[in-house]
């Protein structure tokens, strides 16, 4: 019987051999698998709907980060920066920001269109998309208040954030109306499946005004429980909220109009009644450096080289000094060369928030328009007015006088030129500029030009894009080489945008264009 | 007796893994024992073993085994084991005297040395894969080429080391038809981009799955590996034969095998020792304009004053007080050296390979460390027991790399291109006697001294990359095999972007803010960013093979489980305004802190079921069935489906013609995906320091894009040395995941869908002369052969749910690359300066007969022409707007190479040439070197004024168009070495091997740049794709770019020609 006994242990040897490999295996199958992990995996990096916004406690921060939105879409160096030098603001012949092509002269329409250098696609895209943005979170607030969202069950924080939410679809549809031709009108109970039919830029901007009136009664209703702390640096209670809301409110219905002609239908009595409920404080949000920051940290930058980026346009600095030319002496085509760099100064603030520079540092080749020894850094001499930081310092958005000016030019347009000149004479034009009162006695044009000459000094670097928001709705169209310091634009000079080329390219339709040769009004698409 | 000495073997055998077994093992030793004296007194001794066939493990049956020399043999039984007698002293251990020879009609014949074994188990291999090694990726279990049914690209080891590449990936180009390799430039460390088979994805780049010894990498560098360790190659081109990988191959499969001792004889150790020291050096130097079109104020050094331009404007005078830039400041001749060393060995059990490297490239840059590797591996395959193997590969490698970006405006090579070259760039800094003096540059153009910001800013990359595989195979039964595979990629990649306090600068680089500028609002200046990148990919895979023969068929068939864990951790900071100097903390930053991370993890499980089989090596047929989920793909279409069914028939089996060794038609027809990136398909809110806003709308439909792939293909094999492959495919890649925006009424930027289809065909044809055996050349020790390769493929966008759109690498090319129905991806578009008079015949408002071709050869007006006025005549459309319009296309007519070996004894001679024919490439540099007039070309047209050229003329204020688009053509010698080995240095070596290597030695092109052969660089070293507004590779519909189509040239770091010298010893 060896053999059978042999064959027995032969076999038993293999089964041996077979289970050592086999726990091997299983041993491996199971460690290998318990580490095995499910598909559910979540993402790890960016939140979603349900995430941001699930409790009452998610309201105000989604709310802050449409605040963010609209303040970077308006108030970034996008479009800010072109649309100033479009308006003869500043200068600039570099092509940051877009700007040197707004500079050009004779003046060039806006090329709307996918394929242009991504700096100048963002003189659209910025506000369009921020503004947009900024309504969009407005309305995931509106809708889960609406859905059972709460804070304080329909209490007066629900309402405050109601409130504010409405503000903010109001600034942002406002600057949509200011800035475009057209608009898209997006509420909390719009269908955004459906594509939405563009609105006029003057019902953009008459909805802006239904929303910030809105936000002024639900805050009414709250009375002194309201706080308004989504601006960076600023709280508001409720009786500066409303002031707020009712300058932003004058503000959109009075820079609204694109011609002259147009400024003359401005329902001056609906501005009045809002300015005079408007500001009596300095509204400036404060740098961060990450999300609150503005054009304005550009416009003042130092390197310690002299300037980096923009000078202030000569045509500004004719206005500071009738002496000086409107615009800088061509002297390769011709022209006598500036006899006299540095201005007389008439007006104090030539001293106080400008910095004259002998030299300049412009390519020649880019245009000798582009030249000017002044630098506008207000924020030196005034530490209030401005930081020269990116992360930290008041951000001037809207100030008291803007509104007193909008005030005044109210007065003005409905024949009250006694009690316009009394504000303008109350104001900066004597005690920072130190200039002769404007007598009582005054043609209206020289009170409008007084008007305007403080728009355009002491608004300087203050509002985003104001002075060109003023130009268009100021005088004709100027040639380039007939320019006056106060007057409107320059010919061809676009006097709003067009609706971005990749909103319209989404929507299959054809992108147009602003200005140039054959748009002289800048208002008329082709 | 003997069958119990066999068993006691057996036993013994089993103890060294089985310690329950010991106790018997004990009361067996004595019998073994015994048996001792029996050697002893006959000096000879019993030698046994038993014989397994290598593919299947099934014993071998009449394997005739020989003691050579005597005439002594045994068969083996049907257990495959034999015995046989040999002389040997048991206690003479190394005193062999005999060795042994087993033969057999269907298996490679092999001979052992006995020395002091009493046991020699053998694995012995079929005769038909000794054909040619057997191709394993995407079959069952493994067959040689001849029994595929589809095509393979393979490249041996020993080919790529001729010249080794220090990069893998560009050592394949030329080499495979249907491969083709795009490179950044030189840089050293520089990763190679492939594509295979053409461009398919618009979206999500055209990069294959890269496998090394069955360790999926998670990343497509392969700058990690010492090539010194590969041993093969193989490349599956497409669907048809890689949809065993299902959603990971639409773009192909390289897998790539190493080293493993396997080939050597038993008891053979063999140690290598490699080195290769030489030089590299720009292949040519950028054409500069050395002349002017402005006056000369002060002519003297250091520090000359160029005035306004004159009157006429033009390049007419030479530049006072001219510098070589290129030559002084920019280019050198780098060292390049190489070491490595590398022991392989086999035992009984055991086969192994040990390798070390050091390479160290300093590239060709001045004022540049280059890039320095060390590289180690561990692969070793132990045979636990008859039925049981193990594999081992391990692999680690550290580099370090002096970074420069490797294209883009802001690097070294554009700095130096950007300056008038008139200064001495060595002159201190008034502020502060630092050296070179940061705003040398006088003539308001404001470039910044190149040479104090190589001084002022450091980049450095620190790569570690860990490989890990280990296999174990099972062999259950004859016809059972179960095996189980764990792998494991690690890399961890650590960028530093340092730029010193006190930084003076008008401009600022890239990722950082204004502060990085001393005195930019009250900063000390400089910065520092950081970045950490981990990524993981774990994968273990379990198989079950069974093989069958009956009848004339063989037949394999697998069924395997596979489950994929990726996970990456990507970690940033970045700060400005420095408070101490020279410290690379973070903690040194003072404002502008931010703080940025980004993780992924992705889950997939897989299963699949593959047949291969074939009749009488005669026909062939393989199918495969795949299902697949990822976490990658929508909740709600989890799983997919890939099949594959192939079949060839082998003509040549059935008649039989002297001449015609080898004829085989196949066709093959296959599906395979591309899967969504990692934040595709969810719905995010981006979130920046603590703030969210609203990014893409999630998809839970999201899949993965599938291409279906047709390929056709004929191999033949003439007079036995003429081989030709020819492949005709047609791929169809439908799903295309893209990127469709929303309205801004949305909220949500976009969303991820499958929207779109390319339909691409290939043609493709390998051949291979050796010229010795077509010739039937008698010739011992000659051997010539030549490898030609060509391929062409066409593609075109044939459905896009999508509106048509535009992208590019980067900010300023982000709308060069046209995405539209009709067109091949690859169209550039841009506008257009009118060259011929019919281009202005529907033009509006103009007579084209007030138009003229100006010397540079394009249309300008007469009364202009010469004067400062002149300009050329950009197109319009009928709105006045610049035309936008096709201007080129990236797709070559075709690509050859040719490799030439030709060898006598120990001399050898290798070349290869690299041909593309046709392919544009977009000239970035030329057209920004044209802002300020730095390019060679304008002082070439001493009529034509600086306005032709500059912001209204050519120079289109940066916009794109058709000026810069350049023809690609090149005919390059990529590689060339000769090499001589000796062999007869009986006592010092077994053989010593002297080569001279050359690598892009010559190249023929039109092409005005530094070199043709160049893309744009996709960047990974941010986190997410839009995390970065202004990164390269932000774009929004091509996230990271796309190296394969984006042919774009932006100061890309040269092509490095290396000439160097290499000595092999082989121990």
């Amino acid at each position: 019987m060896p053999d059978a006994r042999q064959g027995t242990l032969e076999h038993l040897n293999t089964i041996i051999k077979y289970m050592n490999a086999i726990k091997i295996i299983l041993l491996f199958l199971i460690t290998s698998s318990i580490g095995c992990k499910d598909f559910a995996t979540e993402n790890l990096n960016n939140p979603d709907r349900n995430k941001v916004l699930s409790s009452g406690s998610d309201l105000m921060p989604v709310l802050q980060n449409g605040y963010v939105s609209w303040w970077q879409g308006v108030h970034g160096a996008h479009p800010a920066i072109a649309l100033s030098v479009a308006a003869d603001a500043y200068s600039l012949s570099r092509s940051d920001f877009g700007a040197q092509r707004f500079g050009f002269e004779p003046r060039t329409f806006y090329n709307n269109r996918s394929n242009e250098d991504p700096d100048y696609k963002k003189i659209v895209a910025i506000p369009w998309y921020g503004c947009l943005s900024a309504v969009s979170s407005a309305n995931d607030v509106l809708f889960a208040l609406d859905n059972g969202v709460s804070l304080d069950k329909g209490g007066a924080q629900d309402q405050a954030i109601r409130a504010a939410a409405h503000f903010l679809r109001g600034v942002s549809w406002g600057y949509i109306g200011l800035i475009f031709d057209q608009g898209l009108i997006v509420k909390d109970s719009t269908d955004i499946t459906q594509t939405i039919p563009f609105s006029t830029y003057k019902e953009t901007i008459l909805a802006a005004e239904a929303e910030l009136n809105e936000a002024i009664t639900i805050t009414e209703s709250i009375g002194m429980n309201f706080l308004h702390i989504y601006f960076n640096g600023v709280r508001l209670d409720g009786n500066q909220f409303k002031q707020l809301s009712h300058s932003y409110a004058a503000r959109f219905l009075a820079q609204m109009p694109r011609t002259e002609a147009e400024n003359r239908e401005v329902d001056w009595n609906k501005v009045l009644a809002h300015a005079e409920k408007g500001l009596n404080f300095n509204f400036a949000p404060i740098a961060d450096g990450k999300f609150w920051t503005s054009y304005h940290q550009y416009v003042f930058a130092e390197t310690g080289q002299g300037p980096l980026w923009a000078r202030v346009d000569q045509r500004l600095i004719a206005a500071l000094d009738p002496n000086q030319p409107a615009r800088y002496p061509e002297v390769s085509k011709g022209d006598p060369p500036l006899e006299k760099p540095m201005a007389t100064p008439i007006d104090a603030r030539l001293n106080s928030d400008f910095v004259f520079l002998p030299n300049n540092n412009f390519p020649v080749e880019r245009g000798e328009w582009h030249f000017s020894h002044y630098k506008h850094n207000r924020n030196i001499k005034d530490i209030t007015f401005a930081g020269n930081d990116f992360s930290d310092g008041p951000m001037p958005a809207f100030r008291a006088v803007d509104n007193d000016l909008l005030k005044a030019e109210a007065l003005l347009r409905l024949n009250r030129k006694s009690e316009a000149v009394n504000v303008i004479n109350a104001g900066t034009r004597l005690m920072r500029g130190t200039l002769p009162p404007v007598s009582a006695g005054a043609s209206d044009a020289v009170v409008l030009k007084a008007i305007w000459y403080e728009r355009a000094i002491e608004l300087l670097s203050t509002a985003p894009m104001s002075l060109w928001f003023d130009r268009r709705r100021n005088g004709e169209r100027l040639e380039y080489d007939r320019l006056d310091a106060l007057g409107g634009l320059q010919i061809g000079t676009p006097a709003h945008l067009p609706v971005p080329a990749e909103e319209l390219r989404i929507r299959i339709e054809k992108p147009y264009n602003f200005g140039g040769e054959r748009d002289p009004t800048g208002i008329v698409k082709f | 007796m003997t069958k119990l000495l066999r068993h006691c073997n057996h036993l013994i055998f089993l103890s060294s893994y089985s310690p329950i077994l010991h106790l018997k093992f004990h009361n067996l030793l004595i019998i073994l024992l015994l048996q001792i004296p029996i050697f002893t007194i006959a000096q000879e001794a019993n030698v046994k073993g038993r014989i397994l066939a290598a593919d299947t493990r099934a014993p071998v049956e009449g394997v005739n085994v020989w003691v050579k020399g005597t005439n002594k043999t045994d068969i083996t039984n049907s257990n495959g084991e034999y015995e046989i007698r040999v002389r040997q002293s048991f206690f003479n251990f190394g005193a062999s005297m005999d060795s042994l020879v087993y033969t057999h009609a269907a298996f490679a014949t092999k001979r052992m040395a006995i020395t002091d074994r009493s046991r020699i188990d053998l694995v012995m291999e079929p005769l038909v894969a000794q054909l040619r090694e057997a191709v394993v990726t995407g079959s069952a279990i493994g067959r040689p080429p001849e029994l595929l049914s589809y095509s393979v690209g393979y490249v041996k080891g020993e080919i790529l080391n001729l010249v080794p590449s220090h990069n893998i990936g560009s050592g394949l180009q030329g080499k495979i038809a249907g491969v083709r390799v795009n490179s950044v430039g030189g840089q050293p460390g520089q990763s190679t981009f492939f594509d295979i088979r053409g461009s398919i994805s618009i979206a999500n780049g055209q990069q294959p799955l890269i496998i090394v010894d069955g360790i999926y990498l998670n990343s497509n560098n392969l700058t990690d590996l010492n090539p010194e360790d590969i041993e093969k190659i193989e490349v599956l081109k497409g669907s048809a034969g890689a949809s065993l990988y299902g959603s990971q191959a639409a773009n192909g499969v390289i897998q790539i095998f190493t080293k493993r001792g396997g080939d050597l004889e038993f008891d053979e150790t063999r140690i290598t020792y490699r080195n290769e020291i030489g030089f590299s050096e720009a292949t040519k130097r950028y054409d500069v304009n050395t002349f002017t079109n402005r006056a000369i104020l002060k002519p003297e050094g250091p520090q000359p004053l160029l005035g306004d331009p004159t009157a006429e404007d033009k390049f007419t005078t030479p530049l006072p007080n001219l510098q070589d830039y290129q030559e002084s400041i920019l280019f050198k001749n780098g060292t390049f050296q190489s070491h490595s060393l590398s022991i392989q060995g086999k035992a009984d059990q055991t086969n192994f390979l040990a390798s070390a490297e050091r390479l160290r490239d300093e590239g060709i840059l001045q004022n540049n460390d280059g890039y320095t590797r060390h590289a180690f591996r561990l692969n070793a395959d132990h045979r636990v027991s008859d039925r049981l193997d193990l594999q081992i590969s391990t692999m680690y490698s550290a580099s370090n790399q002096d970074f420069i970006e490797p294209n883009g405006t802001n690097n070294y090579i554009a700095g130096t291109l950007f300056i008038t070259p008139i200064y001495d760039l060595n002159t201190v800094n008034e502020e502060n006697g630092t050296p070179y003096n940061w705003n040398i540059d006088s003539t308001g153009l404001n470039i910044p001294n190149p040479l104090y910001d190589r001084f002022n800013t450091k980049q450095t990359v620190n790569r570690t990359r860990l490989l890990g595989n280990f296999t174990l195979h099972y062999y259950a039964k004859d016809w059972l095999t179960l095996s189980y595979d764990a792998t494991l990629d690690r890399s961890t990649n650590a960028y530093e972007h340092f730029i010193e306090k006190d930084y003076l600068s008008t401009t600022i680089p890239s990722i950082f803010g204004a502060q990085v500028t001393k005195g930019v609002q009250n900063s000390g200046g400089g910065g520092i960013y950081r970045s950490n990148r981990i990524g993981n990919y774990f994968t273990s895979q379990v198989n079950i093979t069974i093989q069958k023969n009956f009848g004339g068929f063989r037949t394999a068939v697998r069924a395997s489980g596979l489950y994929e864990d990726l996970t990456s951790q990507f970690n940033s900071a970045i700060g400005e305004n420095l408070a101490v100097t020279g410290i690379h903390s973070l903690d040194n930053a003072r404002s502008n802190i931010f703080i940025s991370s980004e993780a992924q993890e992705v889950v997939g499980y897989s299963g699949f079921l593959i047949a291969d089989l074939d009749y009488n090596n005669k026909y062939i047929f393989s199918g495969l069935f795949r299902r697949e989920g990822s976490s990658l793909f929508g909740n709600d279409n989890r799983w997919t489906s890939y099949y594959r069914l192939s079949g060839a028939c082998r003509i040549t089996e059935d008649i039989n013609l002297k001449f015609l060794n080898e004829l085989k038609l196949r066709a093959s027809i296959g599906t395979s995906g591309l899967r969504p990136r990692y934040e595709q398909r969810f719905e995010t809110f981006e979130l920046i320091n603590g703030v969210t806003s609203k990014n893409t709308l999630g998809n839970e439909m999201l899949q993965p894009a599938l291409s279906t792939e047709t390929e056709v293909g004929v191999n033949m094999t003439l007079w036995k040395g003429f081989e030709l492959e020819v492949n005709y495919v047609q791929i169809v890649t439908e799903n295309q995941i893209l990127f469709a925006p929303l309205s801004g009424a949305a909220g949500f930027k976009g969303q991820w869908r499958n929207a779109g289809t390319v339909e691409a065909t290939g043609y493709e044809a390998a051949l291979n002369i050796d010229f010795k055996r077509l010739l039937n050349l008698k010739l011992e020790g000659f051997r010539w052969n030549v490898l030609t390769t060509f391929d062409r493929v066409e593609q075109v966008i044939t459905k896009l749910d999508v509106p048509s759109y535009v992208t590019g690498p980067g900010l300023q090319q982000s709308s060069l690359f046209l995405i539209e129905v009709g067109k091949p991806l690859g169209t550039m578009v841009g506008e257009v300066f009118a060259t011929t008079q019919d281009e202005l015949e529907n033009q509006e408002g103009i007579d084209p007969d007030e138009y003229t071709l100006n010397s540079v050869g394009y249309m300008v007006r007469k009364d202009e022409l010469g004067t400062p006025e002149e300009r050329p005549f950009k197109l319009k459309d009928a709105n006045f707007n610049p035309l936008v319009q096709p201007i080129g296309d990236i797709n070559p007519d075709f690509r050859m190479g040719f490799a030439n070996f030709i060898g006598y004894k120990g001399f050898q001679i290798y070349t290869l040439f690299d041909w593309k024919k046709g392919g544009d490439i977009y000239n970035r540099t030329k057209q920004s070197l044209y802002r300020d007039a730095r390019d060679g070309d304008v002082a070439k047209y001493p009529d034509v004024s600086a306005g032709f050229f500059g912001g209204e003329g050519l120079y289109n204020m940066l916009v794109v168009n058709n000026y810069f688009v350049e023809d690609g053509s090149f005919f390059m010698l990529r590689e060339a070495s000769i090499s001589y080995t000796f062999t007869k240095l009986a006592n010092i070596a077994q053989s010593l091997k002297l080569s001279v290597i050359g690598r892009n030695l010559f190249t023929k092109t039109k092409y005005s740049g530094f070199n043709p052969d160049v893309t744009s660089a996709p960047r990974d070293e941010n986190a997410l794709t839009n995390r970065y507004q202004n990164a390269r590779g932000s774009d929004l519909y091509t996230p990271n770019g796309d190296p394969s189509i984006f042919y774009v040239d932006s100061f890309n770091y040269p092509l490095v020609r290396t000439v160097t010298f290499s000595l092999q010893v082989a121990f």
